[in-house]
Formats: structure tokens, sequence, C-alpha cells
């Protein structure tokens, strides 16, 4: 399978901000997200890919090509900034045909994809409109429409939802993905919302402050954390820190299993949606519970430590509920 | 009901302070146009000194305007996208000439040709002092802090990320300057052109000063009505200043009237 862009320990700065140096493959046809939180070096990794930044050291491959110090003319990408940055006073079909007057159709039939982005898009009743006119979602649609009339051998989004209302997100993430998988498109999307970047993405790449952590599907990511950055992240609740000692570490009180694992002083971190409830296991105290959008999440003591769970029903504070914590389930981290 | 009645009294008191100005303008101008006079308001046509200087005043004001955008497109840019070493110096000597009296940057001029570079170039490019060339480079230099001015203003409005995605769209810097920022910026370069020309037109103290008066010469609209009022002719320069009012009324209606319509 080849690897359209292949990022080969590429690093950056922005002011006093540093990204250390970046190793990362994308896969042909692949929708990769870059994920972490705001101020991690996300944007300034993408921009890196585009051009629009000097490297301080490293390489960037796309498409085969060596592109390190190419022009961003000369890369073939299709980039969607943040806010989208359509050329406001110029109507949406001048936008979109801004690519393909520059390149002269030399690399494709400029009418016939820019029918086909049209129809995708739907952006036929948008054509004559200046740009600067039209709502949050329209101008993504025109700014995704004008990076794929540039043919691109890869697209980087830039937070391509953030803009619109939280409503819309989850449909706009779908189109996304819909119209990745018919321009059959490598996709880099840096966002900073799991739930936006579990709807997207084939594989996750998540930032810490200046560093890639780790990368890997989402069920990897999710369920095998690396550090407690990443579980945190991931918004995996239940993280404690533990000792290794026999095959055994002790949480609450209570001995489990974890052979795999040396010696050692450890963080052990486990989903609160693989904490198995039932009518046996271990008595937990509740703290607090309340219905989130599809389930109930509970918080409650076992012994010393807090943990949260996932349940079907709220429960009252101060309820016992008894649970179990599958071995293979419960994942050891050393940061 | 209260509310109401004080945002009308608000909206009202606002009102009445803003229009002071313009309708202070208006009365003065009016007041020119109604003032009876003893002379043809075709004076500016039959009067062969007078209307050498009406053809003297559009070519040269036009001519400065030009150019004074051609310099304060790049230096507008400069100082709106880029914070380099010693950007306060130079924003403020692009300030200058706004915050100098006219008459100063004719004293300046006259004494930089005076000095070697000055007679250097005097010799070998261009004769200023005194000449039609002279008038030009008057009207420019104060032409060009006005467009700066307003040039920096037309591209802080444009997006720093619009080249940039016009870049990687294929787009050469140089392509994404003139199609994407050039073009965003174009009302705001509009307004800067029409500035630099009204000021250009309006010009007299360091024209009279840097390119004298001179009759068929160097004389200027403006320097037409100081020398019709110097001689006590007021009806002859009421003349000569309706005209102005009436030519740079109608360039600015022009202009402005055509709204935000792309020039290109």
């Amino acid at each position: 399978m080849s690897t359209p862009v292949r990022i080969e320990a590429l690093a950056g700065a922005v002011g006093a901000f540093r990204l250390l140096p970046v190793t990362l493959d994308v896969i042909e046809g692949e929708y990769l997200v870059l994920l972490g939180p705001s101020g991690c070096g996300k944007t300034t990794l993408l921009e890196l890919l585009c051009g629009l930044r000097k490297p301080q050291s490293g390489r960037v491959y796309i498409g085969g090509r060596d592109v390190t110090h190419a022009d961003p003319a000369e890369r073939h990408i299709g980039y969607v900034p943040q806010d989208y940055q359509l050329f406001g006073s110029r109507t949406t079909e001048w936008n979109l045909r801004f690519a393909a007057r520059l390149r002269q159709s030399s690399r494709f039939d400029a009418s016939e994809r820019l029918a086909s982005v049209i129809r995708m898009l739907r952006l036929e009743p948008l054509l004559r409109q200046p740009a600067q006119t039209l709502s949050g979602g329209e101008q993504q649609r025109v700014a995704l429409g004008r990076a794929l009339m540039a043919n691109p051998d890869v697209l980087l989004l830039d937070e391509p939802v953030s803009a619109l209302p939280e409503s819309m997100r989850d449909q706009v993430c779908l189109e996304l993905k819909r119209l990745q998988r018919e321009f059959q498109l490598t996709t880099v999307h840096v966002c900073h919302n799991l739930d936006e970047a579990l709807t997207v993405g084939d594989r996750l790449a998540l930032m810490e402050v200046g560093r890639l952590v780790q990368v890997g599907p989402p069920d990897e990511v999710l369920d095998r954390p690396v550090n407690r950055f990443v579980a945190e992240f991931t918004h995996c609740r239940n993280s404690w820190p533990v000792e290794v000692s026999q095959g055994m570490i002790r949480l609450g009180g209570i001995g489990i299993a974890a052979t795999a694992a040396p010696a050692g002083a450890y963080h052990a971190v486990i989903r609160p949606e693989h904490v198995v409830t039932g009518d046996t296991g271990h008595a937990c105290r509740v703290i607090s519970s309340e219905r989130r959008p599809y389930a109930v999440l509970t918080r409650a003591t076992l012994g010393d430590v807090q943990l949260a769970l996932v349940d079907d029903r709220v429960h009252a504070p101060g309820e016992i509920v008894r649970v179990v914590f599958p071995p293979e389930r419960i994942h050891l981290v050393t940061e | 009901m209260r509310l109401d009645v004080r945002n009308r009294a608000f909206t009202v008191s606002m009102a009445l302070v803003a229009v002071l100005y313009p309708v202070s303008i208006a009365v003065l101008i009016a007041c020119c146009f109604v003032y009876p006079r003893d002379v043809s308001p075709w004076l500016l046509w039959s009067e062969p000194a007078l209307r050498h200087a009406l053809m003297l005043s559009l070519v040269t004001s036009i001519l400065s305007a030009l150019i004074a955008l051609f310099l304060a497109i790049p230096s507008g840019y400069l100082l709106s996208r880029y914070r380099v070493p010693g950007w306060r110096v130079l924003d403020l000597l692009f300030y200058l000439p706004i915050a100098l009296p006219p008459l100063v940057m004719g004293v300046a001029l006259l004494i930089f040709f005076q000095t070697g570079p000055g007679r250097f170039i005097q010799r070998h490019l261009c004769e200023f002092t005194f000449s039609v060339p002279g008038i030009v480079l008057a009207q420019t230099i104060m032409g060009v802090a006005f467009a700066t001015r307003i040039c920096k203003l037309a591209f802080d409005n444009v997006s720093p990320k619009l080249p940039g995605v016009a870049r990687t769209l294929g787009a050469t810097r140089w392509q994404a300057f003139v199609r994407v920022e050039l073009a965003e910026a174009r009302s705001g370069l509009v307004e800067a052109l029409v500035l630099a020309w009204t000021i250009a037109f309006g010009a007299f103290g360091p024209i009279a000063l840097f390119s004298g008066i001179t009759r068929m010469r160097t004389e200027i609209l403006s320097s037409s009505v100081f020398l019709e009022f110097s001689v006590g002719n007021l009806d002859r320069a009421l003349v000569v200043s309706l005209w102005m009012v009436a030519i740079a009324g109608t360039a600015l209606a022009i202009v402005r009237g055509r709204g935000k319509r792309p020039l290109w």
C-alpha cells in the first residue's frame, strides 16, 4: 500500500512554541485525524505539510516526492483552513475556478471536475453568490469544493467543522467521510473533538503539547492509550496509580491479575464502559449519577479509589453498585 | 416606553452633532454658489491662462495620484503585514507628512534640491524646482502619506491567511498577491487613489513654494484662486473655486457612487 504522505522527523517552531520531531505515514485513501487539545501543534504540523511554514528539520514526502522545501503550489494538496478563508468578494464559482485557472487544466479536465464538485457538494444554487454572503455550512462546502478543484494528492482539513453550529457538525462530518470515500482521497483532518475524530477517522494521531504521542485505529487509541494524557483526552475517566507485584495490582482493596506487566509503578486505566456492573462483584458506593446522551454516567467509590462507570439507569447517591473489572480491559501505562 | 424615549433622545442628539459638519460644508459651498458675481462662470474655458491651469491641475493630479497609489500599495502592505525592526519609525515617517504643515514639505523639497544629491538629480535626471515635474513630486509626496494609511487599512481587512491558501491552490507568491490580496482590498485601494487625487488636486502650499506660480507654466487651479484673490479679483477667484468644487465633487461622486463593484 502506497503512502501519499510521509513525514520523517519533521520539527518546526512558531514563536516560543516548538513542535518536536514528528514521524508519521498516511496510507493511500486513508482518513487520518490529527487529534489533540488547542495549542498542541496540530495546525503547525498541518501548515508544515502545506509548506506555509518552514520546518526546522525533517522531511515531507507527498505523492512520493520530497516536498520539504517545495512551494505550497508544487505540493498538489487541497487545504481547507479553519475559518475557510474564501475569497470573500468573489462568487462561489470564482472561488471554485481559482485553482483550475492557475493550473490551466494541465493535470485534469477542469470543466468535468467542476461539474462533479458542484454536484457532489450541491453548490449549484450558490454559484453566483459572493462568498462573504454564504452561511457557515455553505462556506465550508465551498472551501472543500475549492480544495477538491485543485485535484490534490492529499486533502488537508484544519478544524473543518469547528466554525459550524454544534447541531450541524455530526452531519457535516458524515458528509466529509462520504466525499472522502467517493473521491478516494487521502485525507488529514485536524480537530480537537473526540466525537468528530471518531465519526470520520480511520486512524487517529494524538498530539500532546508539541509532540505526537500515539497513532492507531480508534479502538486501539481508546482501549490501549499509551499514557495518561491519551487516556484522559479520550474521556477514559478511570486512571489510578498502582504497583504491580507478583503479577497483581491492588485497586481499592481488591487484587486484579496483571500478569503481562513487569513489577513496578504504573497507572491503571479502564474505560467506564468496560467496567461491568451486575448482581455480583465488588461493592461500590454511588457518589453521583447523571444521564448523558447515550448512557448514564455514574461515579462511585471503591475503597479509597473513585471510579466512573457507564450504566443504563440513574443511581441514587449512596446506593451500592456491584462492579467487576475484566483484567483484559485494564491497561497499564507508565507515564 | 421610557426606554424607547431615552433611545430616541440618544439617537437624535448623536444625529444633531453628526450632521453639524456636513451641513456646514454644504452651507459654505452654497454661499459661494449664490454669491453675486460679475464674471462669466465659463471663465475657466474662455481665459487661456485659467484653461492651462485647469488642464495642468487635472494632468498633474491624476498622474501624481497614480504614482502615489503605486508607492502606497507596497508601503501599506508592508505596514499591515510585517512587524520588522524599526517598524514604529517607519510608521512615523509615513505619518509625518500628514502631521506637518504642507508648507514645511515645500520648504524641505526646496532645501533638498539645493544639496548635493538634489543637484545631481536635477542635473542628470529631471529638473524639479519651479517646474511641472516639481508639481507632480510635491503632490505625490502629500498623496502617498494619505494613500498609504488607506492602503494599510484595506490590507488590514484582508485575512493574512488568504495568500497562503491561494498558494496551496497553485498560485505563486505574486499571483496570490495580485489575484487575491489586491483584489480583495480593491475597494480600499480605490479609496486611496481617490484620496490621493483629491489631496493632489487641492494642494497649494508646497507647490507654490517648490514650483512657484508662473502663469501658463506652473499655475494650477489652487494657485489661480490665490493669484486672483491676491490681486483683488474676488469674483474670478470664486469662479475658479466653484469649478474646483464641481470637478472634485463629480469625481468623488463617480468613484464612490460605483459602490463595491469589482474593478477587475
